[in-house]
């Protein structure tokens, strides 16, 4: 019995200093610190008509390491490739920097508004999708001048793609287009659907988020820009503002008045009549006074003065989106706030012969807005004293 | 023939035996197969209905088996259609398993080479794989029961979590409009719903181990139960993530899906190695009942009682057929092929066998 538990104990030594020996090791293990981690990328366009890629490694260690002031070194750092696509450039970067280029924690693509324009933006990130490491939650964003740039900061310990991100992901205002990323406008651009795109803008001082870029879903090419104001009319369409602010009079006297958005809700019904479509749009909305600057500061206790700012709101909400539906129907002739799948999903039948050439229809479509504002109150001061 | 056999399993074994061997790699490409026929985001519906039908078809399969209790589907064709006829068919079903457990293996080898040991051969991922299926088989019925057990609450765990984290990147919207298009697109997609839920067939061979049959109706209902909830889920999640245009473009859709969300604060951010690594297991319990009912064939039909030759032997020719597709397109054509063999198989085979079997006894009778 001794003996036997002996050999037993032999045998299980042995076989388990073996398998110490081998589960530690991994077959294709890469160590992390070889490994070249892509945060954020952007594309350009090349003076010879190739393509600039920026690649924007992380440097884990300066991210460790306190700051002190000026000789704090940055936490990234911005490789580039040039090509005549995208596959080449990344091989480009690796003739200059050692390592393997590791894209599973790509967050965001910069591609700027030169190259957007001319190139099929299918094309142009058709790599995204068909990388295995590259995630779909990857957001693109079109950036006016060279996107280069908005990769790049001054502020030390800042890393500028993730900061991009983490504002796109927060969405705090009304005047922000809906994140888009890959996965969305997979299927937009698969379905010949026009959408928006988030525009950048790159100052001295580092990135501003700008308005929206429309993209024509039949060209996939970017076709114009929104400016905020009417990025924001979009989002009371669709009803995606998460937050912000809107004037809230109508008269100059009435001095900055806002009403500050708590909740959007819209409802778009199309009714289609031979061959006729128009759609009636309800939007509501609820909120409060956030800032009351008239003269006069009516006392806002009495009801009669909330539904007169209510109804001042009303009418500065309907100009926001008649004025950008005014500039999608007549100087883009593109849908981009949703219209169409609304169509789609209320009229299937009738869609599949529209959606070939829903723009065109659209940009004949009458478009009726009913906007509905209720302010549930006005903060902690009400009254003048008199 | 083996005419008492002394592996029993019990009811609740028999339910984790339909649901692991119909949960396989279709899974992870069924949203796109099912919408690329279907064309509207109907393809939930499609699930639905063809789960009931396929419920009512073991129904009928359990009434042919329960006519002969005692022996599997290899030994009661024989006394059906008679030897000349049967033996071909048992070799054919015998070749079809040997086929379904080359191509899982080589299913669970194309993913892994994609998504998790990028660089390490395909022999290096497959042999072990192969030879641990072969080390649990020696065993026979029980063992196998009592993996798969284990096998699968942790697969159903993980795969729910992964797949309702990412509930936030749903947009009700592409689920919709509901039959909008009528009923044909449904109708159209009825097919492909129906072979992934191929390997409910399981039960023309695992009946005779039953413990208790009178059960086998409850067991039914669960085997078909299970995966058939988890289809609708998958569905219904991914269309409702990607948009049937999305899906469209996508090669391995449920695994695009859970590489597409972030969530934010949680350490592990790449839950698709933690589902493949997960679903491994899943792939092989299909992997493991194929070959052991291939094994289990070659026995009965050939009158051995010794299942150790076949198992040996076989191992080789799994491992060839599986190197067999060149790429993966072959492999999804190969896959296509076992699925609408399996439909002609197990679908239909069995209900002729039903009738005649209903004749010959008529026939008895009035004898």
């Amino acid at each position: 019995m001794r003996k036997c538990r002996l050999t037993r104990i032999i045998i299980s030594l042995i076989s388990n200093s073996i398998l110490l020996v081998l589960l530690s090791g991994c077959w294709s293990s890469r160590p992390i610190e070889d490994l070249n981690i892509i945060v954020g990328s952007s594309l350009d366009k090349d003076g010879e008509g190739k393509i600039k890629s920026t690649l924007q490694y992380v440097v884990p260690e300066a991210l460790d390491s306190k700051s002190d002031g000026d000789n704090a070194s940055k936490p990234y750092i911005n490789v580039i490739g040039e090509g005549i696509s995208l596959e080449p450039t990344g091989w480009d970067t690796t003739l200059s920097r050692q390592g393997y280029i590791f894209g599973a924690h790509q967050k965001c693509v910069v591609i700027s508004e030169e190259l957007a324009r001319e190139i099929n933006l299918r094309e142009l990130t058709d790599l995204y999708f068909r990388d295995i490491d590259i995630r779909g939650s990857t957001l693109i964003f079109i950036a006016k001048g060279e996107a280069t740039k908005a990769l790049e900061t001054s502020e030390p310990n800042v890393i500028p793609s993730l900061r991009i991100v983490e504002i796109a992901n927060e969405s705090l205002t009304s005047v922000i287009v809906s994140k888009t990323p890959l996965i969305k406008i997979g299927g937009l651009m698969n379905s010949g659907s026009s959408f928006l795109l988030q525009l950048l803008e790159t100052t001295d001082k580092g990135v501003k988020f700008s308005g929206g870029a429309i993209f024509n879903g039949k060209k996939n090419k970017m076709i114009g820009s929104l400016n905020p104001q009417e990025v924001e009319g979009v989002n009371w369409i669709t009803a995606q503002g998460k937050g912000g602010a809107v004037k809230a009079y109508t008269k100059k006297s009435d001095g900055p008045t806002w009403f500050q958005i708590e909740s959007i809700k819209s409802k778009v019904t199309p009714h289609i009549k031979d061959d006729k479509i128009s759609f009636d749009v309800k939007i509501e909305s609820e909120g409060r006074i956030a800032e009351y600057w008239n003269p006069k500061l009516r006392p806002l206790f009495e009801e009669k003065n909330v539904r007169n700012i209510e109804k001042a709101t009303e009418v500065e909400v309907t100009k926001l989106v008649e004025n950008v539906t005014k500039k999608l129907q007549n100087e883009y002739k593109t849908d981009v706030a949703g219209f169409g799948n609304e169509v789609r999903i209320q009229y299937p039948k009738e869609w599949k012969k529209m959606s070939k050439n829903w723009d065109e229809l659209f940009s004949k479509a009458k478009i009726n807005y009913d906007v509905h504002i209720t302010i549930r109150d006005y903060g902690m001061i009400g009254k003048k004293k008199k | 023939m083996n005419p008492e056999p002394i592996d029993r399993i019990s009811t609740h074994q028999t339910v984790m035996f339909f649901v692991n061997m119909i949960f396989g790699a279709g899974v992870l490409i069924l949203p796109r197969t099912i919408t690329d026929k279907v064309k509207t985001p109907d393809g939930w519906i499609t699930v639905i209905v063809s789960g009931l039908l396929i419920t009512l078809l073991v129904f009928l399969l359990v009434m042919l088996c329960k006519q002969y209790p005692n022996e599997t589907y290899f030994q009661f064709t024989q006394k059906i259609i008679g030897k000349w006829l049967a033996i071909p068919l048992c070799i054919f079903i015998i070749i079809y398993y040997i086929c379904l457990s080359a191509l899982e293996v080589r299913v669970m080898a194309e993913t892994t080479r994609l998504f998790l040991l990028q660089g390490t051969p395909n022999w290096a991922i497959l042999i072990p794989f192969l030879w641990i299926g072969l080390y649990i088989i020696l065993g026979g019925i029980n063992p196998i029961a009592r993996l798969l057990e284990i096998i699968f609450p942790i697969t159903v765990l993980f795969f729910l979590l992964v797949i309702f984290l990412g509930i936030g990147i749903i947009d009700i919207d592409n689920l919709r409009p509901v039959l909008g298009n009528g009923f044909k697109p449904v109708l159209n997609g009825l097919k492909t719903t129906s072979l992934s839920f191929s390997g409910f067939e399981v039960i023309l061979f695992i009946f005779m181990f039953m413990k208790d049959k009178t059960k086998v109706s409850k067991t039914i209902m669960f085997g078909i139960g299970i995966p058939f909830v988890f289809y609708t889920i998958t569905v219904v999640v991914v269309v409702g993530a990607f948009s049937v245009n999305g899906v469209l473009l996508q090669t391995w859709p449920v695994l695009t899906y859970i590489r597409s969300y972030d969530i934010q604060g949680l350490f592990v951010e790449r839950f698709d190695s933690l589902l493949l690594v997960i679903w491994i297991m899943q792939i092989f319990a299909t992997y493991i009942i194929a070959y052991y009912i291939c094994v289990l064939g070659m026995a009965q039909v050939l009158n051995k009682k010794n299942m150790k030759p076949f198992l040996f032997g076989t191992l080789p020719f799994i491992y060839i057929i599986s190197m067999i597709p060149k790429d993966i397109n072959q492999t999804f054509t190969m896959a296509d092929t076992i699925g609408n063999t399996s439909f002609y198989l197990f679908g239909i085979v069995p209900l002729i066998l039903l009738v005649i079997s209903y004749v010959r006894k008529k026939l008895n009778e009035k004898m």
